[in-house]
């Protein structure tokens, strides 16, 4: 049943995981960063092709106001990241959707960003959704300030110090944007613009390129402050601690319903990851030298979880768990080493006896780091064109689209979704600047505003008409029937064909935590430290570690995704 | 200004559920407008002007509706009939006998030649009989025309745009203090 394996020549694997095991929001929701991850297939390939950067443009103001722009230049294009930073009332910061003003704003410019270009900008990105772009332009973006660490860092810097990197760890970044828009967004150019441009294969490749610039420029706007506060003292960053800031960012709502919405893109992903694992998996023996790789990668991710700290109590059980997950894998590993016959299958079948799904999902992406030649030619397969709407085959029998729906939403059938707990949440829009929000649908009257986001509802609504209708001839009968259930069965064809395509949770459910969706996406982006703020709500922080631009030629992105043991 | 292909069909759909339509139905219409568009024909203000009619129409005339007619095509694989009828907005059914059997097509209504293909729409025909509100139409099979693609929904789609917008807000729920502070996990500070 599961298809879609890429066969890589002279590699064995062995079955994967499969989607009943794998698509559970709770081990969705314990995802961590991998090999496969957007922004370590980006810091790949620019290493790899030798891009280069520059900053042709600071015109910022000693109180911090003012425009720059960031060159990034390739093999054949050339992008500009152009910066808007703004005077933000402490009062108005928020990270909602909601927000109207920011402390600074971005966008990235395909090609070289003229004084033309820029003057236009200066009256659109700024006011973010209430602005146009162009088809000139892939990503829009904001961000604020972490305000208590850009202050002791401009403090410190201003003194001639450091900033203390204890202050650092658990915040991670400068500055957290709020949201990335790409993909046609506000008028940005669609992705059709650019996904054939090599510099872009994969998934959210323009978006991730801009944090990064945008990591840079919250820097040199901490170190600008410092020297405009202080000319006399100020000093730059110490590169070492330089590279523990990394950028942040805030996420609710808006990106739960992409994981429902864009399931032929999610299968994409979870089926790179779950074939690189059975690929390594399916390997005889590990040499010394892999063994050593993941050995010392064990450590330095230990190192990750211990200075993971939340609030959030459901996540902070979590972190603790990891925690003794790491003690109990080196103590299995000082027991059973990896010198055995199929070592990986060995440890991993293991582990799902003996850690939590934390501690699972974490073993996973450390079991592909040691294997660059098995894992990493499977990012290229990581997107979906899904500018078309798929066809539905209105030809195919009914008995098969009921056989399908009992398979893919088995756990639903046991599900009664009469009783108010079942679908205790609505999904909904607000008129609030579009805000994606998700409601109590017995408190609320929100039911008629309800996005189709509770796949396995309806489903089950669309088995029981299946069920009630007397043998229509084929699907297309039953649609002309029952118009209402196009799009589950649209979802339903097109998850028969994708293995991972579909959730196999029910995502309107009284105890549905939207931050297991949301760490699933981020994790594939290369997020760490995940941070609720709520269930519903999730702060990040990326390229923590990284290198900077100037350091990308001399050093190994990926040997930087865990901190320094 | 213009609009993206992307947001423009993010719209299309938005408006259709807005007036009425089921998700998977209102899926078909943002197809509908995306692919007209991408051919340089007014689907934006096609839809504008059957969700007008279908709003208004108080039995909903499902047998002369575009999209189900499409969408039923295109389900049943089985190609059209020379005579197609009387239907509501044609331009609207273009796209989907496009990509329905067989590959090449011209469509054809009072003032109106259409050849339609996979490969694009393509048309000599003056915008108002492109957007004629009923008409009469017939289908024969053609060889394949290839079409000029446009990347971009143009300024003079900004009528269109506004009027869609109106059914789009339909779907969007009314703000509260309730949902403001609930409906997205806020509550917090976020000056920090």
């Amino acid at each position: 049943m599961i298809e879609n394996t890429r066969i890589k020549p002279g590699v064995v694997t062995i079955a994967k995981r499969p989607p009943e095991q794998v698509m559970r929001l709770a081990r969705m929701g314990s995802f961590h960063q991998s090999r496969l991850s957007f922004m370590r297939v980006l810091l790949r390939r620019l290493k790899k092709d030798g891009w280069r950067f520059d900053r042709p443009l600071w015109r910022i103001d000693a109180n911090g106001l003012g425009v720059a722009t960031y060159r990034a230049r390739g093999p054949e294009r050339i992008y500009t990241l152009v910066a808007f930073a703004h005077d933000l009332p402490a009062d108005l910061r928020s990270d909602r959707v909601i927000a109207e003003a920011w402390d600074a704003t971005f966008t990235l410019v395909d090609g070289e960003a003229s004084e033309a270009d820029i003057a236009r900008l200066s009256g659109h990105v700024p006011v973010q959704e209430a602005g146009r772009l162009s088809e000139g332009e892939f990503v829009l973006s904001r961000a604020n300030r972490s305000v208590r660490l850009f202050e002791h860092v401009v403090d410190a810097l201003s003194k001639g110090g450091q900033p203390d990197p204890a202050l650092i760890e658990p915040v991670g970044y400068l500055m957290r944007t709020t949201a990335v828009y790409g993909s046609g967004k506000f008028g940005a150019a669609d992705r059709s613009v650019w996904a054939d441009r090599p510099e872009f294969t994969g998934s959210f490749q323009p978006e991730l390129l801009s944090v990064w610039l945008i990591r840079c420029f919250t820097i040199d706007l901490a170190e600008h402050m410092a020297v405009s506060r202080s000319p006399d003292t100020a000093v730059a960053l110490e590169p070492s601690i330089r590279r523990r800031i990394g950028v942040g960012n805030s996420t609710g709502l808006g990106m739960a319903p992409f994981l429902l919405n864009h399931p032929a893109l999610i299968h994409s992903w979870i089926n790179a990851r779950e074939t690189a694992l059975s690929r390594v998996r399916g390997l005889q023996s590990a040499s010394a030298a892999k063994i050593d790789t993941f050995l010392s990668l064990v450590g330095r991710a230990a190192v990750n979880a211990g200075n993971w700290r939340v609030e959030h109590e459901g996540q902070a059980r979590k972190c603790d768990g990891l925690r003794a997950d790491f003690e109990t894998l080196k103590a299995h590993l000082a027991e059973v080493p990896l010198t055995g016959e199929k070592p990986w299958d060995a440890l991993y079948c293991w582990s799902e006896t003996a850690l939590s799904l934390e501690g699972q999902e974490q073993l996973v992406s450390l079991m592909l780091e040691p294997y660059p030649e098995l894992v990493d030619d499977l990012a290229g397969g990581m997107s979906a064109d899904e500018t078309i709407l798929p066809r539905i085959d209105g030809t195919r029998g009914v008995q098969a689209l009921k056989e399908d729906l009992r398979r893919i939403y088995a756990w639903a059938l046991g599900v009664d979704f009469d009783r108010p707990e079942a679908q205790a949440r609505v999904w909904y829009v607000s008129e609030e600047k579009l805000e994606p929000r998700l409601g109590e649908r017995f408190e609320e009257a929100l039911d008629s505003y309800e996005q189709p986001l509770s796949p396995g509802r309806d489903a089950m609504r669309a088995l029981s008409d299946l069920e009630a209708m007397a043998e229509p001839a084929n699907v297309a009968e039953f649609l002309l029937r029952h118009p209402e259930h196009r799009h589950t069965v649209r979802r339903v064809q097109l998850a028969a064909r994708n293995d991972y395509a579909e959730i196999r949770d029910n995502t309107i459910s009284q105890d549905m935590l939207p931050i297991d969706l949301l760490r699933c996406k981020l994790s594939f982006f290369g997020a760490t430290k995940f941070d609720p703020r709520s269930d519903r709500w999730v702060r990040i922080t990326m390229f923590q570690g990284a290198p900077f631009p100037d350091e990308l030629g001399n050093c190994d992105p990926d040997d930087l995704a865990y901190p320094p043991a | 200004m213009s609009w993206s292909l992307g947001e423009v069909k993010a719209l299309s759909v938005k408006a259709a559920r807005g007036a009425g339509l089921s998700w998977g139905m209102a899926d078909e219409a943002g197809f509908a407008v995306q692919w007209l568009q991408s051919f340089g024909a007014p689907g934006a203000a096609a839809l504008a002007d059957y969700l007008d009619w279908r709003d208004n129409s108080p039995q909903r005339l499902f047998d002369l509706c575009p999209i189900h007619l499409g969408t039923a095509i295109m389900d049943a694989d089985r190609g059209l009939p020379e005579q197609i009828g009387r239907i509501r907005h044609p331009l609207l059914l273009a796209p989907f006998v496009a990509n329905s059997n067989p590959p090449g097509m011209v469509m054809e209504w009072p003032g109106v030649v259409l050849a339609l293909s996979e490969a694009g729409l393509v048309t000599q025909s003056p915008l108002q009989n492109l957007l004629m509100a009923e008409a009469e139409c017939m289908a024969r099979p053609a060889a394949p025309q290839v079409a000029a693609p446009f990347s971009r929904v143009p300024e003079t789609e900004a009528g269109s745009i506004e009027r869609l917008n109106v059914y789009a807000a339909r779907t969007y729920a009314p703000a509260t203090e309730a949902s403001r502070m609930g409906g997205a996990g806020a509550g917090i500070t976020d000056n920090d």
